[in-house]
């Protein structure tokens, strides 16, 4: 094990432990925070509520990012192929996704409902612009040189997109989708937070209101770690992609 | 018995339109190929060399004139009968060695058995069957070159073009890569074109030397390098090859400006 | 010049276009009033809030929290940063950590806050300061890596001074890297202050958007968040113009 490796671990493990030491010690008081052991004993206690949340959340999820990949995916796949029409959405999308989403979401609710559909509708938005940005930027940073070649070998226009622009341009398309599926994720369960029926956000902030506190992290746990497993994922597959794009730059 | 002529071109000129000024790239180039034969073009940078390829292959058409392979007029490329072999070898990064020299043939349908048969047959040829697995960024400048010319050669084509194949490479491996080069196209009888900055490898590779002007690029000189072959590196030092040298060089520094020309 | 012009004309155009068949949209009753109001009716309900006391008093609570969580949070990011870049050891076990918290949207941290810090103004600054922090960390490192370890080498062979060297190679090298992590840092300290005072706040801009939406109030609400939303949008186009100035050498050094 390396050094650095071993340093962020003891860091990870004395912060754990610091942690646990000031609820331990009462130095914080329960009901503002909830020490590991508390979170793990809360989301054991609640584990059946939290089960039937995590079904809304993750059907919201799922579909935030099917959505927002169909649009996203087609915006940059029509701005990262055809040069004016990327001239001019290019600077719109990266303009755009400066703007802060989360002002949207009471007009999401007042159009879509406290329901599902707003919540889905916030991911779609948060989700849609990285995904769209670097399909775009994947498919318009790809070597001209190679599209020469495919025509030079009868590559049919088809075929130049399949076999080669799409491979050269799917390490930014994966980054772009891991990205989204962070901010979709999370995005979803802020939106429950803020008004919703039921999912983990939902049990998230009425557990803030009536004070039980372990179950206010336990949720947030939950939702971090579905964030970090399908960035984990996503950076796994980035990076099977991306294998010889990086080896052939240190080459150079 | 005078040669089929693989490729003939014919008073090509090429007319770009940059910023509304006309700019000629090439004017009134013609010549003919003939078939088995190692051709070299030679002209200094800007001259339109790369432009006449990109007409050769049906990548770009010509203004006026016109290009016949096999008599057949070029006006898209011809897959699988005119190979190209770049400056950069152009090899797909995510594929191996192997797969590399596979792609072309797939795309043109050649059937399975017969794609493999032809991959192995040409790695063995350019002498990277040990490398089939492996991936362009694991290889060396001089082995992708050497790829890229098995991909050109799996396709069987009537012509194989060469666009500074070795430009990227050091000298030490240039030289290296030229008397391979020699020894591949004698092993398989292919007719060849290529293009270089330096006169010296267009000499040494080559039967014919094109001797090309500055832009608007025009044809100035036939040069035939009328030295015997197996071509060796020391008949460089030779008074003939000496004399075929200086004829391209006066050619060229009798054109006006003769300017970026590189010596190997 | 036409040329040039070509495609800030067509997305101007495409902007107008749909600006007219939104209002064409609410003229001939597609839509309901309610629930999509006509832009021009949203027009003069941002003048009318541009003017009001009361939403410019809630726009500068926020403004305010944002700048105080910015002030503080960036030069203490910009320190670290700096130190963890120089120090490749501290650099190279400790940035992994702060890459990891990059990788996961801190908003979903908001109800800690508030349980930790209540409601008030601390709890909103300090919000914003996490949402600084790691971004212009993150960035300021990766913009000691920008600095070309030749030119200082050969400066220190020239006997110039630490300072001099920081301030004649570090600073421009390092510029264009650390604007944009400022720049990300900005937003996202925007977008994290209006979130908390959405969540639970007795001001703001963020509190306002949540009792509109609350009481259904369209209008209001469809006026605050484009002005908002545009205001931010200036903010980042003027933060990308500073890139741009800082960067200029770059650009040409790349081009020769």
């Amino acid at each position: 094990m390396s050094r650095p490796v071993l340093i962020r671990l003891t860091l990870v493990a004395g912060f754990l432990l610091a942690w646990e030491a000031v609820r331990r010690l009462n130095i914080v008081g329960p009901l503002l925070l909830a020490s590991p052991s508390e979170i793990v004993s809360a989301g054991v206690a609640s584990g059946p509520k939290f089960a039937v949340a995590f079904e809304l959340t993750f059907i919201e999820i799922v579909v935030a990012i099917a959505l927002s990949v169909l649009l996203g995916g087609s915006v940059g796949a029509f701005a990262g192929t055809r040069p004016f029409l990327g001239a001019v959405t290019g600077p719109v999308l990266t303009s755009l996704f400066a703007v802060p989403l989360i002002t949207w979401y009471p007009l999401f609710m007042v159009w879509f409902g406290i329901g599902p559909a707003s919540k889905i509708a916030y991911g779609v938005v948060s989700a849609f612009f990285p995904i769209a940005i670097n399909t775009m930027n994947g498919l318009r940073g790809v070597d001209r040189k190679y599209l020469i070649y495919g025509r030079a070998v009868g590559c049919s226009r088809m075929q130049i997109i399949l076999t080669i622009l799409i491979p050269l341009a799917l390490p930014s398309i994966v980054a772009g989708l891991r990205i989204g599926a962070s901010l979709a994720i999370i995005g979803v369960v802020v939106a429950e937070m803020l008004a919703s029926l039921g999912g983990i956000g939902f049990i998230i902030t009425s557990s803030r209101n009536m004070y039980a506190t372990g179950d206010v992290y336990f949720g947030i746990v939950l939702a971090l770690f579905c964030a970090l497993l399908a960035n984990l994922g996503l950076s796994l597959i980035e990076q099977r992609f991306t294998r010889w794009r990086d080896l052939q730059a240190s080459v150079r | 018995m005078p040669k089929p002529i693989v490729i003939e071109t014919r008073h090509l000129r090429k007319v770009y339109a940059v910023n509304r000024q006309p700019t000629v790239a090439l004017d009134d180039v013609s010549f003919e190929i003939p078939e088995g034969s190692f051709v070299s073009l030679v002209g200094p940078s800007g001259c339109g060399k790369s432009t006449l390829l990109q007409i050769l292959a049906g990548l770009v058409s010509s203004t006026t004139g016109e290009v016949l392979v096999d008599g057949e007029p070029v006006t898209e490329p011809m897959p699988g009968k005119i190979t190209i072999v770049f400056q950069d070898s152009t090899l797909l990064p995510w594929k191996t060695v192997t797969e590399n020299i596979l792609f072309p043939l797939e795309i043109q349908g050649v059937p399975a058995a017969e794609r493999a048969a032809r991959a192995t047959e040409m790695l063995a040829l350019v002498g990277l069957t040990d490398f089939r697995d492996r991936h362009p960024h694991e290889l060396s400048g001089g082995m992708r070159q050497r790829v890229s010319i098995a991909r050109g050669l799996a396709q069987h084509p009537r012509i194989m073009l060469m666009d500074e194949p070795f430009g990227a490479l050091d000298e030490q491996t240039r030289l290296k890569m030229g008397h391979e080069l020699l020894r591949i196209w004698e092993a398989t009888g292919k007719t060849i074109f290529l293009i270089t900055h330096s006169l010296t490898e267009a000499l040494f590779l080559s039967d014919v030397v094109l001797v090309m002007s500055h832009r608007p690029g025009r044809i100035v000189g036939v040069i035939n390098a009328g030295l015997p072959r197996p071509r060796t590196y020391d008949m460089v030092g030779s008074p003939e090859f000496g004399a075929a040298r200086n004829e391209m060089w006066h050619l060229i520094s009798a054109d006006e400006t003769g300017e970026g020309l590189a010596e190997l | 010049m036409m040329q040039k012009l070509r495609v800030p004309l067509t997305q101007g155009a495409i902007g107008i276009v749909l600006i007219l068949a939104w209002q064409g949209a609410c003229a001939l009753h597609l839509a309901d009033p309610s629930v999509l109001p006509a832009p021009a009716t949203v027009a003069v309900t941002i003048g009318q809030l541009l003017g009001s006391p009361a939403f410019l008093s809630d726009a500068g609570v926020t403004l305010l929290r944002v700048a105080v969580a910015f002030l503080i949070g960036a030069p203490i990011a910009l320190t670290v940063g700096f130190v963890m870049g120089e120090n490749v050891a501290v650099g190279k076990s400790l940035g992994p950590l702060f890459n990891l918290v990059l990788a996961v949207p801190q908003s979903i941290f908001l109800p800690i806050f508030v349980l930790l810090l209540g409601l008030g103004f601390t709890e909103k600054v300090m919000f914003g300061i996490t949402h600084v922090f790691f971004v212009v960390v993150v960035n300021t490192m990766a913009a000691v890596r920008e600095v070309p370890r030749d030119y200082v080498t050969a400066a220190r062979s020239f006997g110039a001074g630490r300072l001099r060297i920081y301030r004649s190679i570090y600073l421009p090298a390092m510029a264009p890297q650390v604007v944009t992590g400022l720049r990300f840092g900005l937003i996202f300290d925007i977008i994290g202050i209006l979130l908390a005072e959405m969540y639970a706040a007795e001001s703001g801009l963020g509190l306002q958007l949540a009792r509109w939406g609350d009481s259904m109030n369209v209008g209001k609400l469809m006026a605050a968040t484009i002005l908002i939303s545009v205001a931010t949008i200036l903010v980042n186009e003027g933060m990308r113009g500073w890139e741009s100035r800082v960067s200029r050498w770059q650009r040409s050094a790349e081009a020769s």
